[in-house]
């Protein structure tokens, strides 16, 4: 079975780029949300092995969103990975970032992007 | 020289205004202090001095009138006694009854002696009795031969008694008998050094420490001294004396002041006598003096102490003034936090401090913005970015993972996100230029109309897209604006692609034309959720966004509003809002009419 994979980004280009990377490249399956709602909805049917959650997100942010994954007991323990164009995470994010397993700035590498997320499958 | 003069001011200049105040209230304290010594000593010296002279001329002319009073006080007891001088008709009386009389005559102590001379001026009676006085003949006396003469009473001049030694003044009277023949002079003694007179006068100047003296101007002796050295001393002792007397009887003064002694001269009417009250101005001055100092005693500390108060309130009102100042310049120096400057009243200072206060929060806030609106805009130019770097490198690949028709989309992709991120560089350096009033516009005169449907026409793909539809209907009649039409059509863009981001699918954008009397609106109306009342002003200021949480915003800097705003202030126009959430929103642009084509 091939891994499932949780991508939360707005931006449909990106998305797309995402899609291309993993699906394509990495061979992953992957299912997209435009927002945290339409995750959380997706979460009822859908079990991911992993979320990538892009910082800025229309209604609520990245960390938020994380933040009510974690609260449903099923998804506890799925691992995270922040997407983020911001450069001083750590000043900027504050400790929310410490929420997620990983950080992936943009832009990222598409060729390697993959690669970069296999470890957590 | 020059180099001199900078330096001079420097000193002056490097001192903060806090110093200088208080510099300038030390100075004028001290300044004021001295003028006030000054002052009181040169006012109070003068009137002293004035009050001195009026008091001691008064005096003098008091002592004339005494001592001539009571010369001739002594003149009518000699006559009197002279006429209880007849036995009978035509002869004295004798000794016995003379000497009793006179003895009675003496207890008033008006004269020292009594003496009685015949018509030849020889001596045949006295009182108190001195054997040396016996017949002794007195007729080279020249006021003796006066009487013999004149058979008129007289005063002589100060004399040495030929008897006596002593310097004395006599009171000489003729006895008549009763046909008015002379039977002898009747001559009193009043004594120059022991007389209580002259004593009591002089007494009263010794308070002074000065010299009262009495001249005898024709026979050029001292009658009277408050120092008895002088007493029939001629008349050149000093300089100072023969330099008033000599004035004096020039007639060239009656008071002057040297520069060591204060002195008032004064005639008798009665006697060729001047009398000289002579004041050492040291004593004077001394009093002077006295009183500067009690008055300063009370007066100086009361400055001094006021002065202090003043210096240290100055120093209190300007003390948080320039704390606040050095705040401030370490804030802006440091470009440190914002921290709020303690104001305690609510005077200019006050009113001062409130500002810097303010400035600072503005400040503050606008630096905030500033950083917001920068990680803002490298996020917003990093994400096409990063589409077209992936999208690019994917192409890259040689890789049968990637089907043509995605390459293709990838390309598509790559297209849409350069074109987006030039958009928004471009409005970046509007902005920029528009701040620094370098954008130039080229304006000319348009149809108002036409230039809507052009824009409206161009937007239409982006709108059908979105599934909106724009409704416009242009009129007959045609409306003349003055503007650069490119920018002008940025603004129409920037309203409509709003419109278009903030519209639900399926609504409808109004696009009317309304026309008054000297300006014309065009109004592009939205079916959103409208923009709450509060941001209404706001919504135009650059940097600003209506939300700005880490919430993503409908992809924008939140600088097209700006830049509309102010675009349409440089071309005359201005731009508004109307909006009732929720019921949309309602964008207008104000133009005014060319009428003369």
């Amino acid at each position: 079975m091939k891994p499932l994979i949780l991508c939360v980004e707005d931006d449909l280009d990106i998305q797309f780029l995402l899609k291309l990377s993993l699906e394509n490249l990495g061979g992953f399956e992957v299912i997209f949300a435009s927002n945290g709602y339409e995750a959380l909805k997706l979460l009822d049917c859908a079990k991911p092995n992993l979320l990538i959650i892009d910082w800025m997100l229309p209604e609520m942010n990245g960390a938020q969103l994380l933040k009510k994954i974690r609260e449903k007991e099923d998804h506890n323990y799925i691992k995270s990975i922040l997407l983020t164009a911001k450069a001083n995470i750590n000043l900027i994010l504050g400790n929310d970032c410490l929420l997620f397993d990983d950080v992936i700035i943009k832009p990222f590498d598409p060729l390697s992007l993959a690669d970069q997320i296999k470890k957590f499958l | 020289m020059n180099s001199n003069q900078p330096e001079k001011n420097s000193i002056l200049k490097r001192m903060s205004l806090v110093q200088r105040i208080v510099l300038v209230v030390v100075f004028g304290w001290l300044s004021l202090i001295i003028i006030t010594i000054i002052s009181v000593h040169l006012s109070i010296k003068n009137t002293v001095i004035e009050d001195f002279y009026n008091s001691e001329e008064n005096h003098l002319l008091m002592i004339i009138e005494r001592v001539e009073s009571a010369f001739e006080q002594r003149q009518i007891i000699m006559q009197q006694l002279a006429q209880l001088m007849l036995a009978n008709k035509y002869s004295l009386i004798d000794e016995e009854e003379i000497t009793e009389i006179l003895k009675i005559a003496q207890i008033s102590n008006l004269f020292e002696e009594f003496v009685i001379l015949d018509t030849k001026g020889i001596s045949t009676a006295q009182y108190p009795f001195n054997p040396d006085r016996v017949n002794i003949d007195y007729s080279d006396r020249d006021f003796v031969k006066y009487v013999i003469d004149t058979k008129k009473g007289v005063i002589s001049q100060p004399v040495l008694g030929r008897v006596t030694g002593l310097p004395s003044i006599f009171i000489l009277e003729p006895i008549f008998d009763i046909d008015s023949n002379l039977l002898g002079i009747m001559i009193g003694r009043v004594d120059l050094e022991k007389d209580s007179l002259f004593h009591q006068v002089s007494n009263e100047f010794i308070r002074f420490e000065g010299e009262l003296l009495i001249l005898d101007l024709k026979h050029d002796i001292f009658v009277a001294s408050t120092n008895s050295k002088y007493i029939m001393q001629p008349v050149n002792v000093h300089g100072l004396i023969n330099n008033i007397v000599n004035a004096y009887v020039l007639d060239d003064l009656g008071k002057d002041i040297s520069k060591d002694w204060v002195y008032s001269v004064a005639h008798f009417n009665k006697f060729d006598w001047i009398i000289i009250n002579i004041t050492p101005v040291n004593k004077i001055t001394a009093l002077v003096n006295d009183y500067v100092n009690d008055y300063l005693k009370i007066i100086l500390p009361l400055i001094v102490i006021l002065g202090f108060i003043v210096s240290i309130w100055v120093y209190k009102t300007f003390t948080p003034l320039r704390d606040a100042l050095y705040n401030l310049e370490y804030n802006i120096l440091n470009q440190s936090a914002f921290s709020s400057i303690h104001v305690s009243s609510a005077d200019e200072v006050g009113k001062l401090l409130m500002a810097i206060n303010q400035l600072q929060l503005i400040r503050d806030k606008h630096e905030k913005m500033k950083e917001e609106l920068l990680s803002n805009v490298t996020h917003e130019l990093r994400t096409p970015l990063t589409a077209i770097r992936a999208a690019v490198n994917l192409l890259a690949v040689d890789n049968n993972a990637i089907s043509q028709a995605d390459q293709k989309k990838l390309i598509v992709l790559s297209q849409r996100n350069a074109d987006k991120l030039l958009l928004l560089i471009n409005d970046l350096l509007d902005l920029s230029s528009l701040s620094q009033g370098k954008l130039i516009l080229e304006m000319k005169e348009y149809n108002l109309f036409d230039v809507v449907s052009e824009a409206v026409r161009d937007i239409d793909s982006l709108a059908k897209n979105a599934g909106i539809r724009i409704s416009f209907s242009p009129d007959k009649e045609k409306v003349f604006v003055l503007i650069d039409k490119f920018r002008f059509q940025q603004v129409l863009f920037n309203l409509l692609s709003n419109a278009i981001k903030f519209s639900p699918k399926n609504s409808v954008i109004t696009v009317k034309i309304t026309k008054e009397s000297q300006n014309v609106s065009v109004l592009v109306s939205d079916q959103g959720i409208g923009v709450a009342e509060k941001y209404h002003k706001m919504i135009f200021e650059r940097f600003t966004q209506v939300d700005s949480s880490d919430k993503k915003i409908k992809s924008g800097t939140g600088l097209g509003l700006a830049i509309s705003s102010e675009l349409m202030k440089d071309m005359n126009g201005n731009i508004w809002l109307k909006s009732n959430p929720p019921k949309g929103s309602t964008f207008g642009i104000d133009l005014p009419i060319i009428t003369n084509i």
